[in-house]
């Protein structure tokens, strides 16, 4: 790796996770004397959203529930979300045969701006990604599979739209969504509703 | 002390539950259908293991997401030979599909087959089958009540 690509990727990591080199700060910290004033300073960091977040969804980008962690980047309200799901099931009562499984992980890019500058806590819940998904198909007691033409590994595109709580000082946080999932064979309108812990 | 919540209250709770399960099972339906969980089946009635009573004809089950439960219950209730796919064609006078409005949303097919030969063409003895049909019988059998309580209508293959 080059010194460039690894000062890059500093650069990457110190924006995602909050910590900055001293070149990043100052730039910074001109940036924000140059469009605010102090006042407007203190409640512009009123208004950011805290940082990270832990929630459940139930349906939505994860199909059928998921568990998410998303960082909120620093700049222009935006963030990234990965979670998981898991979810088997027995669709056959004879001895020997084998569970439908379904495993997905969501990976999203999110923008949440304030939707008032008076209720920062209220914001606008977009995002977009993919939804990796694994179906292992169940099988009948003699082990034979049965699966779709869409089982097995596959991506499909996610997109988020909706309403999210999401207070400053963090504590609850929710949101309800349009939560549509693409793939070659269709489109799945769907939604799901969240709540977790923004912190 | 607590007032009992009066019978009809109690009964809108129940309904209300009633159509949350079926909208949940729904919900799961569809989300089994994006992921890949639906599959065709078949169980070929005309091929049993020792002891079973060969027929005619071969149910298929299209789009289904019980379809490991239907293979299953194909051997164990019938001896017959289950696998995924539908039912082969070859050899088949027609079908019967049937109104059978299944949980999830699935189709069902009979399909009846000439058994006077074997798929290769080789002997068979035809007296072994129950459910023999023709062309000519076709629609009777698939108006039978007492063979399809929900109905069925005549399909080509």
């Amino acid at each position: 790796m080059t010194w460039r690509s690894a000062r890059a990727a500093l650069a990457i990591t110190s924006l995602l996770f909050g910590a900055s080199f001293a070149g990043e700060r100052e730039a910074r910290a001109e940036r924000t004397s140059l469009s605010l004033a102090p006042a407007e300073q203190r409640r512009g960091d009123d208004r950011s959203p805290a940082l990270n977040a832990i929630f459940f969804e139930a349906l939505g980008s994860g199909l059928l529930y998921s568990v998410s962690y998303e960082r909120r980047l620093p700049w222009h309200d935006l963030g990234v979300r990965a979670g998981g799901s898991f979810f088997t099931y027995a669709t056959s009562a004879y001895g020997g045969s084998g569970n439908l499984t379904l495993v997905s992980i969501p990976l999203l890019a999110t923008w949440a701006p304030a939707l008032s500058s008076k209720y920062p806590a209220h914001r606008a819940n977009v995002g977009a990604g993919a939804t990796v998904l694994w179906l292992d198909p169940p099988t009948d007691s003699r082990g034979t599979s049965y699966g779709g033409d869409r089982a097995g590994l596959g991506v499909a595109a996610s997109a988020v739209l909706g309403y999210r709580y999401l207070p400053p000082s963090g504590g609850f946080t929710f949101a309800l969504a349009f939560t549509p999932l693409l793939r070659a064979s269709g489109l799945l309108p769907w939604g799901g509703v969240s709540a977790g812990i923004a912190f | 002390m607590p007032r009992p919540l009066p019978a009809i209250a109690l009964l809108a709770l129940l309904g209300l539950g009633a159509l949350a399960c079926d909208a949940l099972a729904d919900v799961a339906l569809e989300a089994g259908d994006f992921a890949g969980a639906r599959a065709d089946v078949h169980c070929d009635r005309r091929w049993v293991d020792d002891g079973g009573a060969p027929a005619a004809f071969c149910q298929e089950l299209i789009a289904t997401v019980a379809a490991a439960e239907f293979s299953d219950d194909c051997r164990a209730k019938h001896m017959a030979t289950a696998g995924p796919g539908r039912c082969p064609r070859e050899r088949v006078i027609g079908g019967c599909r049937l109104w059978r409005d299944n949980q999830d949303d699935s189709l069902v097919f009979d399909w009846y087959y000439d058994v006077t030969a074997l798929p290769d063409g080789g002997p068979l003895d035809a007296e072994a089958f129950d459910s023999r049909t023709d062309h000519a019988g076709l629609p009777a059998v698939c108006a039978d009540r007492s063979r399809y309580e929900e109905g069925a209508e005549v399909v080509a293959p």
